[in-house]
């Protein structure tokens, strides 16, 4: 019995093991990747590697959460200097790119910087399983082995989406309203996103997505929140367009629809549309296209691309439906813009 | 496989201890085989998927006239890309995507 606990142990280390090289080889793949790109693109003088490297081991403490109150604006405030931060850092890396190269160099890091967490992460426990001997650190890192290296994998496909700048599937969102504003004049608003008018039908649609072609998220929240304050508040609905994960057996590209900020990340974007749509009294519509975390994080597929028809003919049915003529929509698509103007 | 042949002639003759010997250089060198081949299949499935072509839909908003194409490094949607074969409008890119590998039939 315990002969054969130990033998267990021993297979589950051994597989751990060659999980931890993949690992070290994903994560010194994305950043020589990094490394090239950021020498053809930034033309730096000196090296980037020792600067890189720094970048690769940046952390983020966030904020405390004992006293929960105001906890999320803490924690705008934190993201907003680390993004501020690690986009300078990178512009200094690579003085001669452009914003948007630096935007898809940034997100080029932030894989690399993924790739390398993961690799530390799951190393720190494989030691640790090995030196204390202890079944349940060694079983429990088995068990979870086969969804990290799915992750690892999802990235190490996006270091060569955001490097040649590739439209991913996370930004499903960002492509139906570029769509929704082609040849409108677009206008910058708060932070880093875009916004253009529409008609349909006698009712006023505003489009709003991150700001492209670099990849770059901007903060819808922020966007909505101005619009709102521009009309008097007065919008009839809010749409909200983005990729969501699908469950296994689904379907990539299929479409569903929901109530709600559809909007993923830590929570700070979703609690300012809540709360605009809340003081408003603004009903929030979600649509979601599917697709896996890999399809998320790597290069557009066709099914995702092609979910752009029904999702524009459920946004029009949404409107003419639940709005009369004259009334303000907000369809916000939502996701990385990286590749999309 | 010769380890095999070999346990099976002595099963045969009755020579149990070199049938067991032989019988578990039979085993080892079947599951070493097998693994090698499910690295290899998996290694392949891997580079397929780095292999994935990647296109660009180019499309005159005008008359609807399309181009596919290979990506090339600096597309992105909505750049303009010169003017339509037939009617002089403006070429954009519509749609950049992952093409994947055709499934073989079986």
């Amino acid at each position: 019995m315990v002969f054969g606990q130990q033998i267990q142990s021993r297979i589950a280390l051994m597989q751990i093991d060659g999980a931890v090289r993949r690992l070290e080889n994903m994560r010194n793949d994305a950043k020589s990747l990094t490394l090239k790109m950021l020498r053809e693109i930034g033309k730096s003088k000196d090296d980037p590697a020792p600067r890189l490297n720094s970048l690769l081991e940046q952390f983020l403490i966030t904020p405390v959460d004992m006293d929960p109150a105001g906890v999320v604006k803490k924690f705008d405030h934190l993201l907003d200097v680390r993004e501020a931060k690690f986009k300078s850092d990178v512009a200094g890396i690579a003085p001669e790119a452009n914003p948007a190269q630096v935007n898809n160099l940034e997100n080029l890091v932030e894989a690399a910087w993924a790739l390398n967490f993961m690799y530390k992460v799951v190393r720190h426990l494989y030691l640790l399983g090995k030196k204390t001997f202890s079944l349940f650190v060694i079983f429990q890192l088995q068990a979870f082995l086969p969804l990290i290296m799915q992750e690892a994998e999802a990235y190490q496909g996006a270091t060569r989406a955001f490097a040649e700048g590739h439209p991913i599937g996370d930004g499903a969102g960002a492509l139906l309203a570029a769509r929704l504003i082609r040849d409108r004049e677009r206008r910058k608003v708060e932070k880093d996103m875009v916004a253009g008018e529409t008609a349909l039908e006698g009712r006023r649609i505003i489009a709003l997505k991150a700001e492209g072609p670099g990849g770059n998220v901007g903060k819808p929240g922020d966007a909505i929140r101005q619009i709102l304050e521009e009309n008097n508040g007065k919008a009839s609905m809010i749409i909200m367009v983005d990729a969501a994960l699908k469950l296994e057996g689904e379907r990539t590209g299929e479409v569903a629809e929901g109530i709600g900020a559809a909007i993923g990340g830590i929570g700070t974007e979703r609690f300012k549309i809540e709360e605009e749509a809340t003081k408003f009294g603004i009903p929030v519509y979600a649509i979601v296209i599917k697709q896996s975390i890999q399809e998320a994080v790597t290069t557009m597929k066709k099914e995702i691309s092609d979910a752009m028809e029904p999702v524009l003919e459920r946004i029009k049915r949404l409107i003419l439906e639940r709005t009369r003529e004259g009334e303000l929509v907000i369809v916000a698509g939502i996701g990385n813009t990286a590749g999309i103007l | 496989m010769w380890a095999m042949i070999q346990a099976l002639t002595f099963y045969e003759n009755g020579q149990f201890p070199q049938f067991f010997v032989y019988g578990i250089m039979a085993s080892v060198g079947t599951v070493l085989a097998l693994s090698s081949i499910t690295q290899m299949r998996r290694r392949m499935l891997v580079l397929q998927r780095i292999a994935t072509k990647v296109l660009s839909v180019v499309m005159c908003a005008n008359c609807g006239f399309k181009v596919v194409r290979t990506f090339t490094v600096g597309d992105f949607v909505m750049k303009e890309v010169g003017q339509c074969q037939q009617c002089k409008g403006t070429m954009r890119v519509d749609t950049i995507c992952a093409e994947e590998p055709k499934a073989k039939k079986t």
